[in-house]
């Protein structure tokens, strides 16, 4: 439970910087003097503000978490769905792998998407998406992913008229 | 009522009766798959109809909003993982008749109570709408900029399990609202040097990135939720006299209690399930059931969901202020076809005969989906047995392929990444997505609303509490942030005095 009361501290912060970011960016933005009763920057700069104060009071929030008061989730314990209610850290463990081989199906895909094309691009995905998710069936894997790339598309650039980068496969697809 | 049978006019030619059958069939299809929800549907469907005719389009999408409502109680009852959180009820009280082999009552109670509220809550949508029109008429920018602050306040006060989770989720809604040109004056913000950036970011890209990238990392890195068992469908779909007599009273006490919370900006199809769960225990004859598979909590919860459903379609159409996250979205749908919701759409004849030959095709759809759902609800089950894998592989192929296309754009492949990441933090530490996805979308209007406001005023803020309609609201709005501390306050004052 101190790992969530950590992650508070850090998010709280992130959040925070972020909405300082925001503030500082909205000097960027140009006013011309007419506008300058509620010109382009006040909203921004009250959202910023806001943000960033909603972010201090989640890190403060985590920092005074008594290990105690963590133990009993903020969420109504006597409402029938709590059962059912995945708590957002503690139960159930975090496995990386399977973050990173679909993480690396979407970077590739951006990496690639133009020189290689639609299809190569999104068979790979597919297929990093399903050993992440515990497939272990590589060749059925690969000719599903192989099909539904193509039957896709076949499919959505020739019947809907999307255009969707042909890549190697130009001139045969 | 003229204007009802207009509607019917246009929803009953061929072609809209189509669309209608598209959108239910597809609606289910996708309810039912676990993983994908009616918001993340419409978000991948926008790119691919963005060159349809709107009024085809709008049926489809009004199709497709009942329709996954549908196939998620299926899903909830035979899996046990509610599709979204109006079914959290129907997951455990459906799923438990369903272990005890009594599964097709579950769903045949389910689906006609799905059925009556869904009927009874678009008659409410068709009284009310045009009264709700002859109010918001009179609207100006500082009663709709007030209208969106409450929106504000109850989105991000009664979702999730913290306030300050989901105020901090509305306002990273807000910020990304923010990226893009400034309507009122042109200028970049926030656009980062970026020319991609300069229109802003679509909510395509958000929303999916949101919940299917997002989501699709988070079922992932859980071992324990990546295995679902499915339970076989057992006994009789036609259900017995007792079955009908128990159900009756829950579908009707539930469609009346949905429907307020979906129409009033109070916060979705949650409290209401909840409400309906604890007021048929209560009345039950026998509620010792409760909790072991009882008819009662599961033809309530689900009326009420779907009315609230309903219900949620009359500030979306009238006010153009969506309550949920699939609102919000179908709310950007309008957008994308230059159409905005507001009581114009229905007084301008070109948009009239469009929202009308909408809920015309509502009533239609919830018919159609009456007989999609229960003789034919063995062939949908069998979708249940797609491998997640699978499944997910192809989810994430076709939100990448969505994506990519609505702009042309592997810039916009990177933006889904970004969020793809987001939304699994927000998932994995607790933060309501939805908040997130309306501040997106009512952000930048309640901007310009109020700098409307004040132009006309010559800059003169008093005009938010002068007006009577803008100050009360804007009090309510004040009373739901304010109310937890001042019941804090209160009690230990109790307790200082005692």
């Amino acid at each position: 439970m101190e790992r969530r009361a950590a992650a508070e501290i850090i998010l709280g912060l992130g959040i925070a910087a972020l909405g300082a970011f925001i503030l500082y960016e909205t000097q960027a933005i140009h006013v011309i003097p007419i506008y300058a009763k509620v010109g382009p920057r006040d909203i921004p700069m009250l959202v910023g503000a806001v943000l960033a104060l909603l972010g201090l009071a989640l890190a403060w929030q985590g920092w005074r978490a008594k290990p105690a008061a963590a133990l009993n989730p903020p969420a109504a314990m006597d409402a029938p769905g709590s059962m059912l209610d995945t708590p957002g850290t503690g139960g159930g463990q975090i496995d990386w792998i399977p973050l990173a081989a679909i993480g690396i199906g979407l970077v590739q895909q951006i990496l690639l998407f133009e020189l290689l094309g639609f299809v190569p691009t999104a068979a790979i995905l597919f297929f990093c998406v399903a050993f992440g998710f515990g497939s272990r069936r590589y060749l059925r894997d690969i000719i599903i992913a192989i099909a539904l790339a193509v039957v896709a598309y076949v499919g959505f650039v020739h019947a809907l008229g999307l255009h969707l980068p042909a890549g190697i496969l130009s001139g045969v697809l | 009522m003229g204007a009802l049978i207009d509607g019917f006019a246009t929803a009953l030619t061929f072609a809209n009766l189509g669309w209608c059958v598209l959108g239910v069939t597809l609606g289910t299809a996708i309810g039912i798959l676990p993983g994908i929800g009616p918001a993340l549907t419409i978000a991948l469907l926008l790119p691919v109809t963005a060159h349809l005719d709107p009024t085809g389009a709008f049926i489809m999408f009004a199709g497709l909003y009942y329709g996954a409502m549908y196939g998620s109680s299926t899903t909830s009852i035979l899996l046990n993982t509610p599709g979204e959180t109006g079914s959290i009820i129907t997951a455990i009280e459906g799923n438990l008749m369903a272990r005890q082999g009594r599964g097709a009552a579950a769903l045949a109670t389910a689906a006609i109570g799905s059925f009556v509220a869904g009927t009874i809550g678009t008659v409410l949508l068709t009284v009310l709408a045009p009264l709700v029109v002859k109010v918001a008429l009179k609207f100006g920018p500082a009663e709709y900029f007030a209208l969106m602050v409450v929106a504000f306040t109850t989105v991000s006060g009664l979702l999730g399990s913290s306030r300050l989770r989901g105020m901090i989720s509305l306002f990273l809604g807000l910020v990304v609202g923010l990226v893009g040109t400034d309507s009122l004056t042109g200028q970049a913000r926030f656009a980062l040097g970026r020319p991609e950036l300069l229109d802003g970011i679509d909510i395509t890209v958000v929303a999916v990135g949101l919940f299917a990238v997002g989501e699709a990392f988070y079922v992932a890195s859980r071992i324990d939720l990546r295995t679902a068992e499915i339970i076989p469908v057992k006994g009789s779909l036609w259900m017995t006299r007792e079955e009908w007599a128990r159900s009756w009273k829950p579908w009707l006490r539930g469609s009346f209690l949905g429907f307020p919370f979906g129409a009033l900006p109070a916060g979705g199809t949650e409290i209401p399930t909840f409400l309906s769960y604890f007021l048929e225990k209560k009345l039950a004859k026998r509620p010792e059931e409760f909790g072991k598979g009882a008819i009662e909590g599961v033809a309530g919860p689900e009326a009420a969901n779907n009315s609230a459903v309903a219900g949620v379609l009359v500030p979306l159409l009238t006010l153009g202020l969506p309550t949920s996250a699939t609102a919000a979205i179908l709310m950007a749908a309008f957008q994308q076809y230059g159409l905005q919701p507001g009581p114009l759409l229905f007084t301008n004849p070109g948009t009239a005969t469009l929202v009308w030959g909408l809920i015309a095709s509502l009533y239609l759809g919830n018919f159609m989906l009456l007989l999609l759902n229960l003789p034919l609800v063995g062939m949908w089950v069998r979708l249940l047995s797609i491998p997640t894998p699978l499944l997910y592989g192809g989810i994430l192929v076709f939100a990448t392929l969505g994506v990519y296309s609505y702009n042309q754009s592997v810039f916009d492949l990177g933006l889904l990444l970004v969020f793809g990441i987001v939304g699994y933090v927000m998932r994995r530490f607790d933060f309501p997505v939805a908040p997130a996805i309306i501040g997106m979308i009512l952000g930048p209007l309640a901007e310009e609303n109020f700098r409307r406001a004040l132009s006309i005023t010559q800059g003169d803020y008093s005009v938010f509490v002068t007006h009577p309609i803008s100050a009360a609201l804007l009090a309510i709005a004040l009373l739901i942030v304010a109310a937890p501390a001042l019941m804090r306050l209160l009690q230990r004052r109790r307790l200082a005095t005692s």
